[in-house]
């Protein structure tokens, strides 16, 4: 369990001291904008967009490019596959057997491949600027019902947890001679098992003690809440909603 | 038992089962050398909706997988996922809870690996924001791989039950085995 645990990077700023409603409304007018758009341009523009506030909001250049990183095998292989599976019409520009390369289809694997990279970035700007726990909130005050945000703050609080266990039990195994890295496939599978196993059984015995803590702090028995931190939003907040809509309205005429 | 999440027991089990999917969709264990590899989410998919029944599965499945591509970058990929790993928990767990047997569990496995290759073939190639219909075809052969590795989630399920018999104790629907 190494792989990156967040794409939050911290940073004193109006973006990252923004509610976490703008920003989730601006996701989803901008994953909207990539879904309706039939036009490459729009989707250089929405990028660029994206590009732009993130780094206007002082989010470190490396965490962008990190993002890139993280695409790119998707990328590529929309950049290859989808212009020989689709050619399209046109002379073409090499031909082996019945596969061809056209400009058409060079182009549609690059539309796709944009309108991923765009719908990437937007869909991650509340992630690379707010935490989660704030995020959690946010979608919390936007709707959300409490259970399920408490739903999600708890699996992502206790993944680390259990990413514990994990380090513990595959450490101990080791020890006594399991091997992940060696042999074949059904081998390294095979050596997976009794590490699995010995987890799930210790997340049972660990969700037994957080069913017994939430209990015992009356979890469940008003529905009625308070909150010890609250947010809420500023005029600053308003305006950041009323300028993200109006720039997105503002594309509207321009998707076909 | 109903499946309510303002209850304790079903919070706590249903969160984390959650965290479990989310941390085993992260273990990449290689295959091939190139971008070939399959992770042990769905297994956890499986236990969980064979243990807890469909709606643990539906949001342990959904959820899990969801919160893995947004910390992982994929944060677009989340509703697709959120989609499809949270149907085919459902769909296994129903399965599952009408037919409490061994033969349940394999029904339960196949269905929820049909669900997940054509889910994602679907997806992708309908909607146009999650990579279009060549990405889609590439992924059914990785997919289908994932599906066959995940179904070992009806043998982990046995040997956990075996192993912990108080499973079947806390757990809303488990089958005799």
């Amino acid at each position: 369990m190494t792989a990156p645990l967040s794409f939050y990077s911290p940073a004193d700023s109006w973006l990252h001291r923004l509610d976490p409603r703008p920003k989730l409304w601006f996701s989803l007018l901008g994953v909207l904008i990539c879904v309706l758009t039939t036009r490459t341009v729009v989707l250089i523009g929405v990028l660029a967009l994206t590009h732009a506030v993130l780094l206007a909001g002082r989010q470190p250049p490396r965490s962008l490019v990190r993002l890139w990183r993280a695409m790119l095998p998707i990328l590529v292989m929309i950049l290859v596959l989808q212009p020989l599976l689709a050619p399209g019409e046109g002379p073409d520009l090499w031909r082996v057997g019945p596969v061809r390369l056209t400009e058409a289809g060079l182009l549609t694997g690059l539309h796709y491949a944009l309108r991923v990279a765009a719908g990437a970035f937007v869909a991650s700007l509340p992630v690379m600027t707010t935490p989660v726990n704030t995020l959690v909130y946010g979608l919390h005050k936007a709707g959300l019902p409490y259970s399920w945000g408490m739903a999600i703050g708890l699996a992502l609080r206790y993944l680390g947890t259990v990413g514990e266990l994990y380090t513990t039990i595959s450490e101990a195994q080791q020890a006594r001679g399991l091997s992940f890295s060696r042999g074949g496939i059904v081998k390294r599978v095979r050596a997976a098992a009794p590490t699995l196993i010995a987890l799930i059984i210790a997340s049972l015995r660990l969700s037994d003690s957080l069913a017994l803590g939430l209990a015992a702090r009356g979890y469940g028995l008003k529905r009625q809440r308070t909150y010890w931190r609250n947010i809420s939003m500023r005029p600053v907040d308003w305006l950041a909603v009323a300028v993200i809509t109006l720039a997105f309205a503002g594309m509207l005429p321009f998707l076909r | 038992m109903k499946f309510d999440l303002d209850n304790p027991r079903t919070l706590a089990t249903t969160a984390v089962m959650t965290a479990l999917v989310l941390g085993l969709t992260l273990v990449r264990i290689a295959v091939t050398p190139i971008n070939g590899y399959v992770h042990l989410g769905d297994i956890a998919i499986f236990f969980t909706s064979f243990a807890f029944g469909p709606w643990a599965g539906l949001v342990a499945g959904g959820l899990g997988t969801g919160l893995a591509d947004v910390v992982s970058g994929y944060a677009i990929f989340a509703p697709l996922s959120l989609v499809v790993h949270g149907l085919q928990g459902l769909v296994a767990g129903w399965i599952v809870r009408r037919r409490p047997t061994s033969a349940g569990l394999v029904l339960g496995v196949l269905a929820g690996g049909v669900i997940l290759v054509a889910g994602y073939f679907i997806g992708e190639a309908v909607v146009p924001v999650f990579g279009g219909p060549a990405l889609a075809l590439s992924e059914v052969p990785f997919n289908a791989v994932q599906a066959a590795f995940g179904s070992l989630g009806a043998v982990v399920y046995a040997a956990v039950a075996r192993a912990y018999p108080r499973l079947r104790q806390t757990g809303t629907q488990s089958p005799p085995l």
